[in-house]
């Protein structure tokens, strides 16, 4: 049965969802937020598409790897505290000033790279936990032994 | 003025939110209980809309936003799941 006003509603949501883990994600350096609560933001609002839609039609919009995010994501993750390494600073968050025009200055930290990390992985993770729960069951076999 | 406005505003929808958990205990059905954490999830938005004013802090703007959304969520996936009894089709 299809519900109109959650199909009419979800896509809406999702960019809201978006909208509001992207400002997350750019918001938690000094304050609440950060990589894990935008994430799940963001897999909160794709959930809903599979929940408003069914299985195959949330498949057919987000034929995603999902797998390569969460792997990308630890790599990405990984990576930024060892690239600490070379400049004397291992697992530690550097500070950078940039100059963007328009906006004026815009600190920067490495720690950003790590909450993208972390934001692959929550997303990766809970997409490629909700596909792989809705791939039906096929009992094909019993039933032809049976027969 | 505005700070007298924000208490009373307070103590009523913390009655309100005690009011929604007696029916979420004693609900006699499932769909009950479901608006009765609906209710209580609502209620707690604005009392967090209200911390904003009476605090100054803008942390609790976000933990509206976000309450929000998830809420909703959480709303219609309890909806479908009483209707449909399945969630994902």
């Amino acid at each position: 049965m299809r519900s109109v006003i959650l199909q009419t509603v979800a896509p809406i949501v999702l960019h809201l969802t978006l909208i509001f883990s992207m400002f997350l994600l750019l918001y938690g350096h000094h304050q609440p937020g950060g990589g894990f609560i935008a994430g799940l933001m963001t897999a909160v609002g794709l959930v809903l598409q599979w929940v408003a839609f069914d299985a195959e039609e949330g498949e057919r919009r987000f034929h995603w790897p999902w797998e390569k995010f969460y792997a990308y994501g630890l790599g990405l993750s990984a990576l930024v505290g060892v690239l600490g390494l070379l400049s004397g600073a291992y697992l530690k968050s550097s500070r950078f000033e940039l100059h963007p025009p328009l906006i004026g200055e815009v600190e920067v930290f490495t720690a950003f790279l790590f909450d993208v990390g972390v934001y692959g992985v929550v997303v990766g993770v809970t997409m490629a936990i909700l596909v792989n729960l809705c791939i039906p069951e096929e009992k094909p076999e019993k039933e032809s032994v049976q027969g | 003025m505005i700070q007298t406005a924000v208490q009373i505003a307070l103590w009523v929808l913390a009655f309100s939110i005690a009011l929604s958990f007696y029916r979420l205990a004693k609900g006699p059905t499932v769909p009950d209980r479901v608006v009765a954490a609906d209710n209580i999830a609502t209620n707690l938005t604005g009392l967090f809309a209200l911390f904003a004013i009476q605090t100054g802090e803008k942390l609790f703007i976000i933990a509206v936003v976000a309450l929000t959304i998830l809420s909703f969520v959480a709303t219609a996936v309890y909806a479908k799941f009483l209707e449909r009894g399945k969630i994902i089709e």
